[in-house]
């Protein structure tokens, strides 16, 4: 199956007869209830194609289209209105808040949960796209046996046998691997089990857990540690290779809000201190780009750069820890996962040595249900397997034959098991390789719990009931607890009720359903003791050059490969789509003589895998960085087959960089899809940025002086007033750290369409707010910039003067209109915008074949067909919804009433929609800052939609900032 | 008969017409092309319009895959939204501006040389420009919209927006079309007439018979036919001037550095000029060889469309100086830029120069008298000329938008196998109606011809 | 040529002779020469005899002597001219075929009742019965959707009556097997256009006003096209539709005579916009 022509018609997706066969079987006739009733509802106008062309052609005569009611209707559904449920969704054990908006039962979009303090309502890419995965037409959809279709009853009974031959040996060669878990519920079940069979093991996998994180705080304190930061407090911050503003990383979305938000306020008021970044990286991150001063250096020399921060003597070291000490209390040292223990130590000690502990760093317990060494407990396993120790293996959920390190040789450990049953999302490479595979529930089925990076629980509340039968890790353990019969929803509420035994349970249940958030689960602060630092490890072999692991900026650790909103989202630095590359700095490249879209086959310890070379500006020199995620043989059709597995090269005694790697060219030639092709701005200011001392001393230094600029009201005309409404956005570079969530969201919120590699290779991506990405300064050392770039709803619309047919015009409220069942595809709009916000469906993008996709669509939004023109519309949808709200309370719209997708999801808080005509909004107050500039205002074209300039602090003390 | 005819010999460049012609041969010759027997058709023909038609079975195919799938199979992308299609379109609009201008202007300025090739590019005139108007059908996202561009009365209550170029041509293409038909079948009807006296037998009498209207060569007949003719010369004056005027409209009106240029129409309208003379050479000397037609179309004609061409090379030339130089003049960042990445910095810098040696360079060899004799020389030229008025519009549509106002927005432009498919395709079908029409109707005005021969002898009368 | 002009249109002068030489007998027949009458210029005609002559008097090989036969009968003068006006007519019929067949029931489907699982009668239950549109299209008031009654809303009442009659069988299956009823559309617009029924209800536009007198229908049809330029109609000038809030289910409601300034009255108070931007409805 080729990935690339994912979301066309299947005729194009697969030729092959028994696919289609296998999807019309699929989808009709073993097509559950629920999933019947959505596509029952046909109300929720999830008819295609057949109707927008009827509309479109005008006089065609509309086909018959039926009505289909409840038969019972549930009294808080009101047809046509969406509900949102709060729940949980979990990464890497992790939990974060949501609201789901469902329509008739039917989740179409996530949104962060604002009471929910890992996400203040804010989302990452990931998160948003995983509604896309429930209606995946990949999902693992039946129990297999062998392979072969069957039955849960048939493998209640073949387990349930299993289980009593091993409660004879008190479980002895049971064994359980799960990812990390926190969800009490779960752990309570898992405590109980090995109660029950106390010969039997639990294990944990997570390939991109917190390793370093818990070994660091085992090396500092002696005993697991987890740590919380306070970047709102932070004035100066050291991050060791820590990628703290990733937002898929533990709290990384609050990290975000925290952190920006302090450098919001600081440009706003000069009594608050501008904060300032210190980081040591290898590869380019979005946290490197925040960055004042970024040192590029190879992930194992991050050690030496910490030592001899500690020491505090030389350059820049010495400046850095004056300006650390000028900050005692409000200064943070933070250490990536991608370092080893020794450095977390350092910066544990380091945050101690600075008074930090207690104010910018505090500490609680872990929130891990059984924190440990995952690794060692994974190679334990692998031990024990090879030794023919495991008789039964449950693994539920991950990935281990696909992302176990690769030294511990983890399918030819798992064929010694005798019975191997595997829960997972997707028949996946490891179900391949087990006796029995059980789909399980997505989250939005399941109900469980889990607790969030700071201790907080939540719950995991279901809202669809499993579309392919989907059982929950709960309903598995039931099963080795004997309680066949207890369902998921009875397990956690049972857990609960132990909980808070009280009359009042039931209000407790409700309120934390609804909320989001069970009150008073937070961990207390916990103050550790003094952290001693390991001594230095042995000198590492430093020849040959090092490769550096990282989870992928989009897809992750590659659970959630088989999406086409992710496989489509650009990675931040090089603004790749669809695969992995090999990342190597241009000095590197020089070296060896290779460039980008050679084939190389990169050494490792004696393993090989060949990728193609990205030559990234940023990049360590010696270091090559490899992205987690691809390479799945058995992900699904889109992800199938693209790019390299880089765990298959991933060593379990060095997790995060391995030394001593041979590259050497293959081929050349391999041609790559990114969304943007020049790195620079060409003499050009799209992007403006000044420091905090330029700034104040020349606050309008973001609007270029006198000459070449109209006044803002140059023309022969009057200009247009806007009596009613006058929607604006404002976009504030100084907190955007371009991490891609807009995108997700947008393109969730407003069906945009997956076109796949080829076309992203042609420039015809479709996403209407696309992230600029700039480099600046010294090609080795860049400074990264990222701008959302979404339409600008110009007064002065050049699109609009061009249309033929008016099918792009201007509303009485100033937005730029565009109409697509008017739009005959001339494509002159897009010729005439000086931004290229314009999208164009050269082919047939939108997927009309596919039913199960139908779901995730937003029924207030046009599927569009081929040949017409599309761009970002504010989220029109929501404007208009919330204006009949008001107008039918008799009131005027709120400021904040109305919020964009790309808004909404931004853990940043960088974008701001509102109207301009309320001197009080939000949107209005940020553009009356001096800060405040337009996208090619010499056009003349009045954007609505404007920039904060950026603003950085370095320290006056380090050269080359 | 042949031998007859390679008797008959070029007359040189003085005369329009060779010796020893009266009524009779004149009518002979020309129509002699038609009413000859189909086998004895120039095998030449044969070959050409079996290479045509296979070229128009390779457009229909393209034309339906690319109604199938989309634009898609286009090379187009965001930035570069327009292509192949909108080149082509301007370029044949170009071709089709020689048959108007010969008929109409060189008619109302007496040049008496115009008499043998006017029919001949006025149908290539038409052929050209219904390619031309193919293109901006098949570039829709939708075409099966295309007529919700007309105003018309419909249930939506919609117009289209008249501020569009888009809008200003389907009105002036459409218009020059239809003013260049009536032009070229008023200008056939007398000849009708002598066909249908001519023909033998019924069938081709009574088609001929009843496109010659009745026509029986009264007084009267002349009388409103000259009116008519005039008249029609009158109102296409101005249209050769304004079609590619309002076509150049179509860039003029965009902000995209590159397009948004005051000089555009003057200068499209000379290139079209240019490219129609060109394209008048390519098919006459070719076709006036195989017929033998060296006594009707002289050196002479050939000489004058050469200096035509000549003449409007030149304005031409001028016009890419004064883009050139306005870019720097007018200290624009991005108008700089884009002439930079125009002629230098850009993906198709080459393209660039080609097009600058192939309109200005090369044809600068029609100063010498002995190339404006050379007729091979003259073809070649012509060709050189075609193509290079093809790479300007290329260069133009193309490289303005690769790289406008975003850097981040920049992107190439590759045109796929169906993008030239269509181009090929719409080259076949013109071809082959040219041929077609040279094979089915009087190619030369045989009583303008007759008038000619009049002159002639008049002249030799009165002096 | 060049000195042609002048000489030609010399001749003009003397139009009558012209027109006696005008012979309408000669029509489109052949080649039979008319000779101009002698009082016009003689250069003339002299030119123009010369013209013809020369190829009637010298056949040429490839000229079948076919000069003089008649190749079309007489009438076909007449048919030509004909044909002409003919022509004109037909393409004014083919446009007003077209026109009609738009508006036609066949496209709107307007007055057309589609055949429904149950032959459902607003008449009988609005009418006889007096039930309140909105007991059955609950949403209404508060949503895009009117909403349809579920099953459950019709057993209430026909658990009790009618509860065996045969063309109620449908409705109790549906109770049974919890399978819904599949309706037709009635009212059906294109999926780009989004219709909110709670702010038109909430902004006094009756129920009849678009979808005619239901309570009068036994079985349900539309009454308007709902085609664009019906609904610009009164998004351009909605005072002339407006009625007070209190009558929008009155099915029976007349606009009063004073529509034009009650109308405006509403609009003031209602403080309803006349909303046309496009993305009004599409988005």
């Amino acid at each position: 199956m080729n990935p690339r022509n994912y979301w066309r018609s299947f005729e194009e997706l697969d030729q092959s007869e028994e696919f289609r066969q296998f999807a019309a079987d699929e989808f009709v006739h073993r097509i559950p209830a629920e999933a019947d009733a959505a596509s029952r509802r046909k109300f929720l106008r999830l008819m295609g194609a057949s109707m927008a062309l009827a509309g479109a052609t005008a006089c065609t005569k509309q086909p018959k289209e039926t009505i289909v009611p409840y038969v019972r209707q549930p009294e808080e559904i009101v047809p046509g209105n969406p509900l949102f449920y709060a729940t949980t969704v979990t990464e890497a054990g992790l939990g974060t808040g949501l609201l789901v908006e469902s329509h008739e039962g039917r989740p179409t979009k996530i949104e962060g949960n604002p009471d929910h303090p890992a996400s203040l309502g804010a989302t990452s890419p990931q998160m948003q796209a995983s509604v896309l995965n429930l209606y995946d037409p990949d999902r693992s959809q039946t129990v297999l046996h062998d392979g072969i279709f069957d039955t849960w009853e048939r493998f209640t009974a073949a387990f349930s046998g299993a289980r009593d031959l091993a409660g004879l040996k008190k479980g002895e060669g049971l064994r359980i691997l799960t990812g990390t878990v926190t969800s009490p519920t779960l752990a309570a079940q898992l405590a109980e089990f090995l109660e029950m069979f106390p010969q039997a093991k639990w294990h944990q996998w997570d390939p991109c857990g917190r390793h370093s994180d818990y070994a660091g705080s085992v090396a500092a304190f002696g005993a697991p540690w987890n740590t919380i930061y306070h970047f709102e407090r932070a004035a100066r911050i050291a991050s060791f290779d820590a990628d703290f503003l990733d937002p898929a990383s533990p709290g990384g979305l609050r990290s975000t809000r925290d952190y920006t938000g302090r450098r919001r306020d600081a440009a706003q008021d000069p009594s608050s201190e501008f904060p300032r970044l210190y980081i040591a990286e290898s590869t380019p991150s979005i946290t490197g780009g925040m960055a004042e001063h970024r040192f590029r250096m190879r992930s194992r020399e991050v050690e030496s750069f910490a030592d001899k921060l500690m020491s505090g003597n030389g350059d820049p070291y010495a400046s850095i820890m004056k300006d650390l000490n000028a900050h005692r209390g409000e200064s943070i040292v933070i250490a990536g996962e991608y370092q080893i223990p020794r450095v977390h130590a350092l910066a544990h000690a380091m945050n101690q040595a600075l008074g930090n502990t207690g104010k910018t760093v505090v500490y609680t317990d872990r929130v891990e249900a059984n924190p440990m060494d995952q690794t060692a407990s994974l190679a334990a396993l692998a031990a024990d397997m090879r030794a023919g120790a495991v008789e039964t293996l449950l693994i539920l959920g991950g990935n281990p034959v696909y992302d176990a390190p690769a030294d511990l040789d983890f399918v030819g450990a798992l064929q010694q098991v005798k019975l191997r049953a595997h829960l997972g999302l997707y028949a996946n490479e490891t179900a391949e390789w087990c006796h029995w595979h059980l789909p399980e529930a997505h989250y939005l089925e399941s109900w469980s719990d889990a607790r969030a990076w700071d201790g907080t629980a939540s719950i995991v509340q279901p809202l669809i009931a499993p579309i392919y039968n989907g059982k929950t890790s709960h309903e598995l353990l039931n099963l080795l607890l004997n309680r066949t019969d207890l369902s998921a929803h009875d397990t956690v509420r049972g857990f609960w009720q132990t909980q808070n035994k009280g009359a009042d349970f039931e209000d407790f249940w409700q309120i934390s359903l609804h909320d989001g958030v069970v009150a008073g689960t937070t961990f207390p602060d916990k103050t550790p003791p003094a952290a001693n630092v390991p001594p230095a490890s042995a000198a590492q072999q430093t020849a040959g050059i090092e490769i550096v692991f990282r989870p992928d900026p989009a897809v992750g650790s590659g659970a959630d490969s088989n999406n086409g909103w992710l496989q489509e989202l650009p990675k931040p630095p090089n603004k790749m789509t669809w695969e992995n590359a090999v990342w190597i700095s241009q000095a590197t490249a020089q070296r060896l003589a290779i460039d980008t879209g050679d084939v190389v086959e990169l050494a490792l310890n004696g393993r090989k895998l060949q990728g193609a070379v990205w030559v990234q500006a940023g990049q360590a020199d010696e270091s090559a960085a490899i992205h987690f995620g691809y390479g799945r043989k058995r992900a699904g059709r889109v992800a199938n087959g693209i790019g390299f597995n880089a765990y298959s090269v991933r060593d379990s005694k060095a997790l995060w960089h391995g030394a001593g790697a041979e590259v050497k060219r293959i081929s050349r030639g391999y041609s790559f899809a990114t969304t943007q092709y020049t790195q620079n701005m060409e003499e050009r200011d799209p992007f403006r940025v000044a420091t905090i001392e330029e700034f104040r001393a020349r606050p309008g230094f973001a609007q270029p002086e006198g000459e070449g600029v109209p006044p803002p009201n140059l023309t022969m005309f009057p200009m247009w007033q806007y009596p009613k409404h006058k929607w604006g956005m404002s976009i504030d570079l100084t907190a955007c750290t371009g991490c891609n969530a807009c995108m997700v969201a947008c393109q969730a919120e407003n069906n945009i369409a997956v076109v796949g590699k080829e076309e992203v290779a042609k420039g015809r991506h479709m996403n209407w707010i696309r992230v600029d990405r700039y480099f600046s300064g010294p090609a080795s050392e860049p400074e990264m910039y990222f701008q959302p770039v979404p339409c600008m709803h110009c007064e002065d619309a050049l699109c609009e003067l061009v249309c033929p047919v008016a099918a792009t015009v201007h509303s009485g409220e100033g937005l730029n209109e565009m109409v697509y069942n008017r739009c005959v595809g001339t494509r002159y709009c897009s010729n005439n915008c000086p931004y290229k916000v314009r999208r164009f469906n050269f082919l047939l993008y939108s997927d009309w074949n596919t039913q199960s996709l139908w779901g995730v669509r937003n029924p207030d939004v046009t599927v569009r067909s081929r040949g017409v023109m599309e761009k970002c519309s504010y989220c029109i949808q929501r404007i208009n919804a919330a204006k009949i709200k008001a107008e039918e309370q008799n009131r005027p719209v709120r400021d904040g009433e109305i919020v964009t997708a790309c808004q909404q999801a931004c853990p940043a808080e960088a974008i701001v929609f509102g109207d301009l005509n309320d001197p009080n909004s939000k949107v209005a107050r940020r553009k009356r800052q001096q800060r405040d500039y337009g996208l090619l205002e010499e056009l003349n074209t009045h954007p609505r939609t404007t920039y904060l300039a950026r603003l950085r602090n370095p320290n006056p003390e380090i050269g080359g900032a | 008969m042949e031998d007859e005819r390679t008797a008959v010999l070029d007359p040189g460049p003085t005369k329009v017409i060779g010796p020893g012609h009266d009524f009779e041969s004149v009518t002979t010759e020309i129509s002699g092309v038609v009413f000859r027997p189909f086998l004895k058709t120039p095998p030449q023909l044969f070959i050409g319009f079996a290479c045509a038609f296979v070229l128009v079975n390779v457009f229909l195919v393209a034309v339906v895959w690319l109604f199938a799938k989309g634009v898609g199979v286009w090379g187009i992308r965001i930035p570069i939204a327009w292509g192949f299609a909108i080149i082509n379109f301007v370029w044949w609009i170009g071709i089709g501006h020689a048959g108007t201008l010969i008929s109409a202007i060189l008619l109302l300025l007496k040049q008496d040389w115009r008499t043998s090739i006017n029919r001949f590019s006025e149908a290539m005139t038409l052929f050209a420009v219904a390619c031309a108007g193919m293109f901006p059908i098949l570039h829709l996202g939708r075409p099966w919209l295309a007529y919700w561009l007309l105003p018309y009365p419909n249930t939506m209550w919609l117009w289209p927006q008249p501020r569009s170029p888009l809008i200003w041509d389907v009105f002036a293409v459409s218009t020059y079309a239809s003013v260049s038909f009536l032009f070229w079948f008023t200008g056939l009807i007398p000849d009708f007439a002598t066909m249908r006296d001519g023909a033998g037998k019924r069938w081709s009498q009574r088609i001929f018979g009843i496109l010659a209207m009745g026509w029986r060569g009264s007084a009267k007949h002349w009388a409103r036919y000259q009116k008519a003719y005039l008249l029609l010369a009158g109102l296409s004056t101005p249209l050769v001037v304004s079609v590619h005027s309002v076509v150049s409209f179509d860039f003029s009106i965009a902000i995209l550095p590159g397009w948004h240029t005051t000089i555009f129409p003057p200068y499209f309208v000379a290139g079209a000029i240019y490219s129609g003379f060109a394209m008048v050479l390519t098919l006459a000397i070719p076709v006036r060889r195989w017929y033998h037609l060296e006594d009707l179309i002289t050196m002479r004609h050939i000489e004058c469309m050469a200096k035509v061409m000549l003449g409007t090379g030149l304005i031409v030339a001028y016009g890419y100086g004064m883009e050139a130089f306005m870019s720097w003049y007018s200290g624009n960042q991005f108008e700089r830029f884009m002439y930079w990445n125009r002629a230098w910095g850009g993906h198709y810098w080459w393209v660039y120069w080609l097009l600058i040696s192939c309109n200005i360079l090369i044809p600068q060899a029609l100063w010498s008298r002995r190339v404006r004799m050379n007729v091979l020389a003259v073809f070649l030229l012509s060709l050189v000329v075609n193509t290079g008025m093809w790479l300007e519009r290329f260069v133009i549509v193309v490289t303005s938008l690769e790289r406008d106002f975003m850097p981040s927005a920049w992107g190439r432009y590759y045109p796929t196998v169906w993008d030239i498919a269509t181009f090929a395709g719409t080259i076949g079908v013109f071809l082959s109606l040219m041929f077609l029409f040279i094979r089915g109707l009087p190619a030369i005005s045989m009583f303008e011809m007759r008038e000619v021969v009049h002159e002639e002898a008049s002249h030799a009368h009165g002096d | 040529m060049p000195e042609f002009f002048p000489r030609f249109f010399s001749c003009l002068g003397v139009p009558r002779s012209l027109h006696s030489s005008y012979d309408p007998a000669g029509g489109l027949a052949g080649s039979s020469m008319k000779v101009p009458d002698p009082r016009v210029c003689i250069a003339v005609h002299d030119l123009f005899f010369r013209l013809t002559e020369t190829i009637e008097r010298q056949p040429h090989p490839h000229f079948e002597s076919a000069s003089r036969m008649q190749i079309f009968h007489r009438s076909a003068n007449s048919l030509a001219r004909v044909s002409i006006v003919a022509a004109t007519f037909a393409l004014t019929g083919v446009l007003w075929a077209a026109y009609r067949i738009d508006q036609g029931a066949f496209i709107t489907d307007v007055g057309v009742a589609k055949d429904q699982p149950v032959p459902f009668s607003h008449k009988h239950h609005v009418s006889d019965d007096g039930i309140d549109c909105r007991y059955c299209h609950t949403s209404v008031e508060t949503s895009a959707f009117a909403g349809l009654p579920p099953t459950e809303t019709c057993m209430t009442c026909h658990s009790q009556i009618w509860s065996n009659a045969a063309i109620l069988e449908p409705v109790r299956d549906s109770y049974r097997t919890g399978e819904s009823l599949a309706w037709t559309r009635i009212h059906d617009l294109p999926d780009f256009v989004y219709f909110n029924h709670s702010i038109h209800v909430n902004k006094g536009i009756g129920c009849s006003t678009c979808h005619g007198r239901v309570d009068q229908m036994p079985l349900t049809y539309k009454v308007n096209t709902l085609y664009m330029q019906w609904c610009i109609e009164c998004h351009r000038n909605p005072e002339s539709y407006v009625r007070p809030r209190d009558q929008v289910f009155n099915m029976a409601y007349q606009a009063p005579s004073d529509q034009a300034q009650l109308g405006r009255h509403l609009v003031a108070e209602y403080n309803i916009q006349s909303l046309t931007d496009c993305v009004t409805c599409h988005r």
